[in-house]
C-alpha cells in the first residue's frame, strides 16, 4: 500500500487530470451565473453595432476567441475591415 | 375460409338482390351504474392499452347491471361518448323494457342478453343478422412485413392475414383479423382473429410470447406453462380452449 | 458524398458520447474530414470528452437560432488536422432544437465534411429524434444488458419509421449497426453476461464492433482523450476495427479478451495493464 501511494503521489493520474479539468470548467461556469458563455453572441452584436456607427462593416466580419485556462481566460476578437481590403484591392490596381 | 366469402361476394354480384343471415362479433361493454367521469378515465386507460385493437370496434352496451339508466338521453349521451372515443356502438343487451324503449329513441337496436367466453376480456357474442354493408363490402386484405418488429411498434393486419418475415420484439404487438405467421422469434404479443374469427391461427418458429390471443381468447406468458412447445408452433382455439402444439 | 451517421442508444449510460468521440477521431485518423455534433441539449458532455471544453464560445443552438455562423462555433481539434466538435448549448433547453434549424445546419456541414457523427442524448424525444431524423447510418451502442438491448430495439423500430430516409416511402432506410461496448468476455464466457450471438439474435442487424470492457476508456475520460487515440489500448484498437468497418472494410472481429487479470504485485505497484 505504501508503494503504490509513493508512486501516485510522484506522477498525477488521469483521476486528477479530471478532477482538476472540472474544477477549472465548473468554476467558469458557476461564476458566470449559470448564463456561461451566452453573453458572447450579445456582446458579438454588441460590438458589431458599435463598430458600424463608424464604418460600414460585414455582419460576419466580427470574430469572437474565447479561451479559458486555470489562471485567466483570453477573450480575442478580430474585426475585419474593409477598409483594408479595398485599399489593397485599388493598390493592385 | 377467407376465399370462400369473397367467391360468396362475386356471386352475389350477378343477382340484383340477395339477403343472407350473417353472424358478427362485436364488443360487449358492461356498466354497472351511470357512466361517471371515472368511468370513462378507466374506459381510455383501456383504450389506451391497445389503441388499434378498439378502433371503430363494433361495440353493444351491456345493460344488466345498470338498471337507472333508462331516460333517453342518458343513451344517446352515452352513444355520443362512446363514439367520439371511436367506438362504434349500435346496440344495447340485456336492458329492461324501458332500457330497450330509450334504446331505440336513441337509434340503437335492443339485443338479448349474450353469452360471456371464461377467459376473455373481448366477448364475443352472436348478434341479430343486421346490416353492416360497409364491413361486408371490404374483401380481406393480407399484409406482409420484412423486417423485425420493434419494441413499441404496432402492426395491424385489419382485414386479414398478417405475415412477419422477422422476429417480434418483446414490448411489440402484431394484430391480425385473421392468421398470424411469423417466420421468427414471437416475443411480443400476438393477436389473430380480433374481429371474432374462432378459426384463425397464430404460427410462429420459435415461442416466446407475452400474450396469445385468437378471437380475444388469450394466454399470457404466466400461465403458458413449462411444457408448452417453443419451436415450430401453432396456436388455434379448440372450443374455447387455446391449444399451442408443436408443428409435426 | 457525405454522411451523417447518428450514435445513439435509448438508453443512458452506455457510452453513446464515448463512441462518437472515438469514432469521430478514428475516422479523422483516417483522414476522413469530420464533425462530431452534441444533440444533448442542456446537458453539454461531449466537449469534455474530447478535452476542447475550455474552448467552447459559440454552440449548436447559437447557429440555429442565427446569433453565431457555423465557422465561428465549430472547434478545431488540436491532436487532428481533420477532427472538429460542434458543442451543443449547456443552458438553454431541448426546444431550442428545431427540424429545420438542424436540416439547415447539417446541409451546411454536408457541404464541407466527409462524415458527421451526431452524438444523440439518451431517450426517445425532441433531441434524440432530431439526432436520428436525417441520419444516412446508424450506430447502435449497446451493452449486452437486458434493459439497453430493448431500448436498443425501441431505438431501431424509431429509425426504420420516424427518420427522413424512411418517410420518403420508397423502401429508402436508415442503415444500422450494432456497437456492442462494455462487454466482458470472462463473464460472457461464465454465461454471467449475454453472449454477443444471444444480442444479435434479439437485435437482427450487423454487428460493427465489440469494444471491451476497459480502464482505457475511463482514463481516457477522465483526459478529455478520444479512446481510438489510445492505440495500444483494447477498446481504442477495437474502436479503430470499428471504424475500418463503418467505412467499408472487410476487418475480422478480433477476439476480445477482457483485461488481464493483474498479479498481486502488479496491483499493489498501481500499474495499469
Amino acid at each position: 500500500m505504501v508503494f503504490g501511494f509513493s508512486f501516485r503521489q510522484r506522477k498525477p493520474n488521469s483521476a486528477q487530470t479530471a478532477k482538476e479539468r472540472l474544477q477549472i470548467l465548473l468554476a467558469h461556469e458557476r461564476s458566470s451565473g449559470g448564463a456561461s458563455p451566452d453573453f458572447l453572441p450579445l456582446l458579438q452584436r454588441d460590438i458589431l453595432e458599435v463598430v458600424r456607427r463608424h464604418m460600414e462593416i460585414d455582419s460576419d466580419a466580427v470574430d469572437v476567441k474565447l479561451e479559458r485556462s486555470d489562471d485567466l481566460s483570453s477573450l480575442e476578437i478580430n474585426i475585419e475591415l474593409p477598409y483594408a481590403k479595398t485599399a489593397k484591392a485599388q493598390g493592385a490596381n | 375460409m377467407q376465399s370462400g366469402k369473397s367467391a360468396a361476394q362475386t356471386v352475389a354480384t350477378v343477382k340484383p338482390l340477395q339477403i343472407r343471415g350473417r353472424t358478427f362479433t362485436a364488443i360487449a361493454l358492461h356498466l354497472s351504474g351511470r357512466p361517471d367521469r371515472a368511468f370513462f378515465e378507466a374506459l381510455e386507460a383501456r383504450l389506451n392499452q391497445t389503441p388499434l385493437f378498439f378502433d371503430n370496434a363494433p361495440l353493444v352496451i351491456d345493460l344488466e347491471q345498470a338498471q337507472g339508466l333508462d331516460g333517453p338521453q342518458d343513451l344517446v349521451h352515452l352513444a355520443a361518448e362512446l363514439r367520439r372515443r371511436k367506438l362504434s356502438v349500435f346496440g344495447i343487451q340485456s336492458g329492461t323494457p324501458t332500457q330497450a324503449r330509450a334504446a331505440a329513441e336513441a337509434g340503437l337496436i335492443s339485443l338479448p342478453g349474450g353469452r360471456d367466453a371464461a377467459l376473455e376480456r373481448v366477448s364475443r357474442q352472436g348478434s341479430r343478422p343486421e346490416p353492416a354493408p360497409a364491413a361486408a363490402a371490404k374483401e380481406p386484405a393480407n399484409r406482409m412485413v420484412t423486417q423485425p418488429v420493434r419494441s413499441g411498434q404496432t402492426v395491424f393486419a385489419d382485414r386479414g392475414d398478417l405475415v412477419v418475415v422477422g422476429s417480434v420484439s418483446s414490448g411489440a404487438e402484431v394484430i391480425a383479423a385473421g392468421n398470424i405467421h411469423i417466420y421468427g422469434r414471437l416475443r411480443g404479443r400476438a393477436l389473430a382473429g380480433v374481429n371474432g374469427d374462432a378459426s384463425a391461427r397464430i404460427f410462429c418458429h420459435a415461442l416466446d410470447a407475452e400474450l396469445l390471443a385468437i378471437a380475444g381468447l388469450y394466454r399470457t406468458s404466466e400461465n403458458l406453462g413449462p411444457d408448452t412447445p417453443r419451436h415450430h408452433v401453432q396456436v388455434y382455439l379448440e372450443g374455447e380452449v387455446l391449444r399451442i402444439e408443436a408443428l409435426a | 458524398m457525405s454522411k451523417v451517421i447518428v450514435v445513439t442508444s435509448g438508453k443512458g449510460g452506455v457510452g453513446k458520447t464515448t463512441s462518437s468521440a472515438a469514432i469521430g477521431a478514428g475516422l479523422a485518423m483516417r483522414g476522413h474530414k469530420t464533425v462530431v455534433i452534441d444533440f444533448d441539449v442542456g446537458l453539454r458532455n461531449l466537449d469534455m470528452i474530447m478535452g476542447c471544453e475550455r474552448r467552447v464560445v459559440f454552440d449548436f443552438i447559437n447557429v440555429i437560432q442565427g446569433d453565431a455562423k457555423l465557422k465561428q462555433a465549430l472547434i478545431k481539434d488540436r491532436r487532428l488536422e481533420n477532427l472538429y466538435v460542434l458543442p451543443t448549448s449547456q443552458t438553454r433547453d431541448k426546444d431550442a432544437l428545431t427540424k429545420e434549424g438542424v436540416k439547415a445546419v447539417l446541409d451546411e456541414l454536408r457541404q464541407e465534411f466527409d462524415y458527421i457523427v451526431c452524438d444523440s442524448p439518451a431517450g426517445i424525444e425532441r433531441g434524440a429524434h432530431l439526432a436520428m431524423y436525417y441520419a444516412d447510418e446508424a450506430v447502435v451502442v449497446t451493452n449486452p444488458e437486458v434493459s439497453s438491448v430493448r431500448d436498443s430495439d425501441r431505438v431501431l423500430g424509431l429509425l426504420n419509421s420516424k427518420s427522413a430516409l424512411a418517410e420518403k416511402g420508397d423502401g429508402s432506410a436508415v442503415k444500422a449497426q450494432l456497437l456492442l461496448t462494455r462487454f466482458d468476455q470472462n463473464r460472457s464466457a461464465s454465461g454471467d453476461m449475454m453472449s454477443v450471438e444471444d444480442v444479435l439474435e434479439i437485435l437482427a442487424i450487423p454487428l460493427l464492433g465489440i469494444i471491451p470492457e476497459s480502464t482505457s476508456v475511463l482514463k481516457a475520460s477522465n483526459e478529455g482523450t478520444p479512446v481510438s487515440l489510445d492505440e495500444k489500448s483494447p477498446a481504442g484498437k477495437a474502436y479503430m476495427d470499428a471504424v475500418g468497418r463503418l467505412v467499408g472494410e472487410q476487418i475480422e472481429m478480433r477476439a476480445t479478451p477482457g483485461e488481464q487479470r493483474r498479479g498481486f504485485f502488479q496491483r499493489l505497484l498501481g500499474r495499469t495493464a
